[in-house]
C-alpha cells in the first residue's frame, strides 16, 4: 500500500533534528570563543601599548640623569595607575656602562602580565 | 555605512593615542633653539610651539627639515601646525594646520624644570616667559583624552636632550 505522504515533503527525522543542532551549537561555541578570545587580545595589546608608554618614560628619565651626570646605581620601583614599575641601574665593571633593566606588571584577569626592557647608559 | 564594533573601536582609539604621541615625541626630541639667548619654545597649558627638525621626502631622498611645529585644540579636533623651512619663523605664511585626531576630549601641556632649591624635578602650566624663552624645558609633560565610544587617557613624560642639564 503506498503511503499518504509524499518522501519529497516528508519533515526532518530526531536523528537529523539532533545533528543539525549539535553542529549548530558547535559553532556557536566557536563564534562566542573567537568573540571572546578577541576581546581578551584587544585588552592585551591595550595594556602593551600603555606599558610601553611608561617604560619608555622611565628610560627617558634616566637618559636625562645620565646627561647630567647624576646616573647611580639604584632599585626603584612605584606605582602609576593599574600598572606598577621596577627599575634597576647597576654598573657592569667590564664594559664600564650602567646596565638598566625595567618591568612593568600588571594585572589582567587575575593573571600577572609583565614587559621588560634593559639597555646600557654611560657613566 | 557600517559602524564599527567596540573592539575596532577602542583599538582605533590606542592607535590614535599611539601615533600622536610618537609624532609629539619625535618633534619634541628633535627640537633645537633659534638662537643662544631664544629658543623660540613657547608652551601653554593646551598649546605648543617650537622649532624642530622634521623629515621630508625631496627628490626621493629623505632629507631633515627644518620646522615650526605647534600642537593645539580646536574643538574636538587635535590640529598640528607644521611650517617648513623658509615659512618656519614667517607668521604669515598662511599654512593651514592639518587635522590630527578627532574626538579629543582633554589636552594638557605641563614644561618641567629643576628647582634651584632641592634640584628636584618639577612641572609648571606654561612656558613663556622672557626668562624661560632662554631655554628649554627639561621635559613635557603630555596628557592627552581621547573618546569615541570610550574615553582613553594617556599621559607621557618627554625628556628634551637640549634641555639645561644643570642650574
Amino acid at each position: 500500500m503506498a503511503s499518504k505522504y509524499s518522501p519529497r515533503i516528508r519533515g526532518f527525522s530526531l536523528l537529523e533534528l539532533i545533528m543539525a543542532l549539535a553542529i549548530l551549537s558547535a559553532g556557536i561555541v566557536v563564534v562566542l570563543q573567537a568573540l571572546s578570545f578577541c576581546a581578551q587580545a584587544t585588552g592585551l595589546s591595550c595594556d602593551i601599548v600603555a606599558a610601553v608608554f611608561l617604560a619608555e618614560d622611565k628610560i627617558q628619565e634616566l637618559e636625562f640623569q645620565e646627561a647630567q651626570e647624576a646616573l647611580r646605581e639604584t632599585f626603584e620601583k612605584g606605582d602609576s595607575g593599574r600598572f606598577s614599575w621596577a627599575r634597576s641601574v647597576i654598573l657592569d665593571q667590564d664594559l664600564n656602562l650602567y646596565k638598566t633593566d625595567i618591568k612593568i606588571s600588571w594585572q589582567r584577569q587575575g593573571r600577572i602580565q609583565a614587559l621588560e626592557a634593559s639597555t646600557y647608559l654611560r657613566k | 555605512m557600517k559602524k564599527p564594533c567596540a573592539f575596532i573601536l577602542r583599538i582605533m582609539l590606542f592607535q590614535a593615542g599611539r601615533f600622536i604621541l610618537e609624532r609629539m615625541q619625535l618633534d619634541l626630541r628633535n627640537s633645537f633653539a633659534y638662537s643662544k639667548d631664544q629658543t623660540r619654545f613657547l608652551g601653554l597649558s593646551d598649546e605648543i610651539s617650537f622649532l624642530t627638525l622634521i623629515d621630508t621626502f625631496w627628490q626621493n631622498t629623505l632629507i631633515k627639515e627644518v620646522a615650526l611645529v605647534s600642537y593645539s585644540p580646536q574643538d574636538d579636533k587635535l590640529m598640528r601646525l607644521c611650517r617648513r623651512g623658509k615659512q618656519a619663523l614667517d607668521e604669515k605664511s598662511g599654512v593651514a594646520p592639518d587635522e590630527m585626531a578627532q574626538g579629543l576630549q582633554e589636552l594638557n601641556f605641563e614644561y618641567g624644570y629643576i628647582d634651584p632649591l632641592d634640584e628636584s624635578l618639577k612641572f609648571k602650566d606654561s612656558w613663556v616667559l622672557e626668562s624661560e624663552q632662554k631655554t628649554f624645558p627639561v621635559a613635557v609633560r603630555i596628557k592627552l583624552v581621547l573618546r569615541n565610544k570610550s574615553v582613553q587617557e594617556f599621559v607621557r613624560t618627554i625628556y628634551l636632550p637640549l634641555a639645561p642639564v644643570s642650574q
